[in-house]
């Protein structure tokens, strides 16, 4: 069983007139999870705060329920016990379907791209299903994402088949960041990768915690991941 | 929701797939449903504007059962009297010649007989006349011409042939020739030979004119050397000293000219359409032999009895099948006798004509549900597939944030537009080849009826009594059986009113109804279609939700990876 307590307050945002501490941006606080009613737990009892501002990483072997944990954080399944709090707020009883589309990005393992669509359909994409407004035209900021996960311009509209693993994991980043989320989760961003590749991606995901404040969360097997990130959540399996 | 404009094109297999299948299914419908319009359209309009003539007729078999009432078989005399008791009178046909029952116009034919005189003129006898005449006459009788002969008294048919025809009288078949007065031009257009052409003079005037004008046939003209002008005398058939003299106004010609007599062989030369004489019915009643006058005829076994010295036939004429309805119910509810039926020979021909559009109607009602249950079935499954396919595609956008009825709605509008792809172009080639398509289907219902009755034909000599193909005109005197040939049945009456005649009159009425199945594909129609698009996109759409909604993301990821 694993039982990690961290109650590390977050640090780069200054607290509000009045001494009150912004809550954390995401939290964990008791959270269990079992597949059925009354079976095995697969995770149980974890308490954890994910800060602003800084690169986590969730290791662990398989089987230690990092996949779990992470359909959990993203809102895709709720607990069976305990709660998942974003800015202080269970997201079990917010519309987590606004969650996931406006309020965080997830790269998941399989990219998880649309193959039929084009690189930059598939970014707008996201930005189309928040509704949210832009206050500039999307394909702009589209185009500017490209820039950003280091992809050139001319790929703005080749099919997602015609790429290669590496670049197609920047554009599912690139989608990821197109509604400018506080949270970005990734699952085993690195996995087929090279490692030219993994270094250049992991340098994205730094920038993005430590140059734009987001908290980043990053679910790996690889200890070099795990060394460079900023934090480390470890889950072991339960025995 | 380009998203569903671009996912449709960027599969362009799998949409023209659906387009495919729902352009047969509008293709298919368009057509049915034009079908089905068009025959109850034409149920419906095609007897409305036009001219309907009916008669009421004495019901037979009421009046036989009635006779009959006791349970044994009943005498011929007693029948007969009851018919002539019940029989109604120029009054009582009058009486309902109202325009508030509907009536639009009405005339009345009345036929008698008149015997020839010694010295007169000679009737026409183009028949050889047959063993069973009990005339002497009957072996002198040779060809074409000369035969006739006086008949007093003696009758060479003493059978009450045919108690009534339509009109419920006993038929005057005695005599040389037959008197027909006319109450109207209406009527000599309705004549019971046929139509005819004047070869020389002019039809007489209504009103009882001195001499006594009347047409006489060109044959009977010929075999007796008659020219308008001339003036011949006949006598009454039952009583030899009463002669009547006539003028020739006109001598016209059958435009059916038919070598068989009505009643065929057995008939007595009166029936003979050459020696039918063309008067008014004023004249005829100046001669005082109007259906209210009597005549005693004694048989050739000696027996005489009483009968009414003409046969009355009235007809009423209507301007369209809404008329001769209201007629029919106002009538029984001005008191007309149970024992008497309304009915209409047009309406008769109509219902018979009708008879391989219905047919069509109900093919194309049956094929319009198969195709339909059939489509929609296939519709259901494509979709599922279609969804199955992309589950991927499914988790993908709800993992991302977009709520599952959005993805749903995406569906529908794919779906809907494919739908309305299909539709608009099925209805299409629907429209276009609806004509030759129900045409196609119409003729070879229509000649499947045809061949029936020429087989029938070819059974029996004639076409079957009262069928399509009964008298040139609704008003059967006696039973005539239809000796027209059907190809030479051109006879059009003079002011080019619904034809009445013959056989191709069914023909007719269907070819009409034919091109009538042209008009079709109405605006109720495109209603229907779009209805039925829309019906079936519904029932993808909700198939298609339904899957949407059970399928979880994490489930769908989870099998990814």
């Amino acid at each position: 069983m694993t039982m990690y307590t961290e109650t590390e307050t977050p640090t780069t945002h200054s607290a509000a007139a009045g001494g009150k501490m912004p809550a954390p941006i995401l939290q964990l606080k008791n959270v269990s999870y079992a597949y059925d009613r009354g079976g095995r737990n697969v995770l149980s009892d974890i308490n954890y705060t994910f800060p602003s501002g800084s690169v986590t990483a969730i290791v662990g072997p398989s089987g230690a329920g990092k996949t779990t944990l992470l359909s959990l954080i993203s809102g895709l399944t709720t607990p069976t016990g305990g709660e998942v709090l974003f800015e202080g707020r269970n997201l079990a009883k917010m519309d987590r379907y606004n969650y996931r589309s406006r309020d965080i990005g997830v790269i998941f393992q399989s990219f998880n791209l649309l193959p039929g669509l084009t690189v930059l359909e598939n970014i707008m994409l996201t930005m189309d299903a928040s509704g949210k407004r832009f206050d500039r035209p999307k394909r702009d900021i589209a185009l500017d994402l490209l820039k950003q996960v280091h992809l050139p311009e001319r790929y703005a509209n080749e099919r997602i088949l015609h790429l290669s693993g590496g670049e197609q994991q920047r554009v599912a980043i690139a989608r990821a960041l197109s509604t400018n989320p506080q949270v970005v989760i990734a699952d085993e961003p690195t996995g087929n990768l090279d490692p030219a590749t993994q270094n250049d991606i992991l340098r994205i995901f730094l920038e993005l915690a430590h140059e734009q404040n987001k908290c980043v969360i990053i679910v790996t097997h690889s200890p070099q991941i795990a060394e460079r990130s900023d934090r480390v959540f470890p889950l072991s399996k339960r025995d | 929701m380009h998203n569903a404009i671009r996912n449709l094109w960027r599969n362009k297999g799998r949409s023209v797939l659906i387009i495919i299948v729902v352009t047969i299914i509008a293709a298919a419908s368009t057509i049915g449903f034009a079908i089905v319009q068009a025959a109850q359209r034409a149920r419906a309009s095609a007897l409305e504007n036009t001219t309907i003539s009916a008669q009421i007729s004495l019901d037979r078999n009421k009046i036989m059962q009635s006779a009959n009432s006791s349970g044994q078989k009943p005498d011929m005399s007693s029948f007969g009297k009851a018919m002539q008791e019940k029989q109604l009178t120029l009054d009582d046909y009058e009486q309902y010649a109202k325009s508030e029952y509907g009536v639009s116009s009405s005339y009345y034919i009345e036929t008698s007989s008149a015997a020839a005189v010694d010295g007169g003129i000679e009737a026409v006898d183009t028949n050889n006349g047959s063993s069973q005449e009990s005339s002497d006459n009957a072996n002198s009788r040779t060809d074409t011409g000369t035969a006739g002969a006086e008949t007093e008294g003696a009758m060479p048919n003493d059978m009450p042939r045919d108690m009534g025809g339509q009109n419920g009288g006993p038929a005057m078949t005695t005599g040389d020739f037959s008197l027909v007065g006319f109450s109207s031009d209406e009527a000599l257009e309705n004549a019971p030979n046929g139509s005819f052409t004047m070869d020389s003079g002019k039809a007489f005037d209504y009103d009882a004119s001195d001499g006594n004008p009347v047409l006489v046939s060109k044959t009977l003209a010929d075999a007796n050397n008659l020219k308008v002008g001339s003036t011949f005398k006949l006598a009454n058939v039952s009583d030899s000293k009463k002669t009547y003299t006539f003028t020739v106004a006109g001598i016209y010609s059958n435009t059916q000219e038919s070598n068989m007599p009505m009643g065929g062989t057995m008939a007595s030369i009166a029936n003979d359409a050459a020696n039918a004489i063309y008067m008014s019915a004023a004249t005829l009643g100046k001669i005082d032999l109007d259906s209210t006058k009597t005549l005693s005829i004694t048989d050739s076994k000696g027996n005489t009895r009483e009968t009414s010295a003409t046969q009355l036939s009235f007809t009423y004429v209507f301007d369209g099948k809404t008329d001769y309805d209201r007629f029919t119910e106002e009538v029984k509810k001005a008191g007309l006798s149970d024992d008497c039926t309304v009915s209409s020979m047009d309406v008769e021909q109509y219902e018979q004509s009708l008879v391989p559009i219905d047919n069509l109607s109900k093919f194309a009602k049956t094929m319009l549900i198969v195709v339909l249950s059939v489509s929609a079935v296939v519709l259901v499954i494509l979709t599922i597939f279609n969804i199955r396919e992309r589950k991927y595609e499914i988790g993908v956008l709800t993992a991302i944030g977009v709520k599952k009825w959005k993805v749903s709605a995406q569906f529908a509008v794919e779906l809907l537009t494919v739908v309305l792809i299909g539709l608009i172009v099925g209805t299409g080639i629907g429209a276009s080849t609806s004509v030759p398509v129900s045409d196609a289907l119409l003729s070879s219902q229509v000649a499947s009826q045809q061949s029936q009755q020429e087989s029938r034909r070819a059974q029996f000599g004639r076409d079957m009594q009262g069928a399509p193909g009964a008298a040139p005109d609704g008003n059967a005197q006696s039973a005539k059986p239809n000796t027209d040939n059907i190809q030479g049945e051109s006879a059009e009456p003079n002011d080019g009113k619904q034809s009445q005649s013959g056989m191709p009159q069914g023909l007719q009425h269907a070819s009409n109804a034919i091109k009538q199945v042209n008009a079709t594909v109405s605006w109720a129609t495109i209603g229907w279609m779009l209805l039925i698009g829309l019906a079936l996109t519904l029932l993808a759409s909700v198939t298609a939700a339904i899957f949407v909604m059970r399928y979880e993301p994490l489930q769908i990821l989870a099998d990814r990876s």
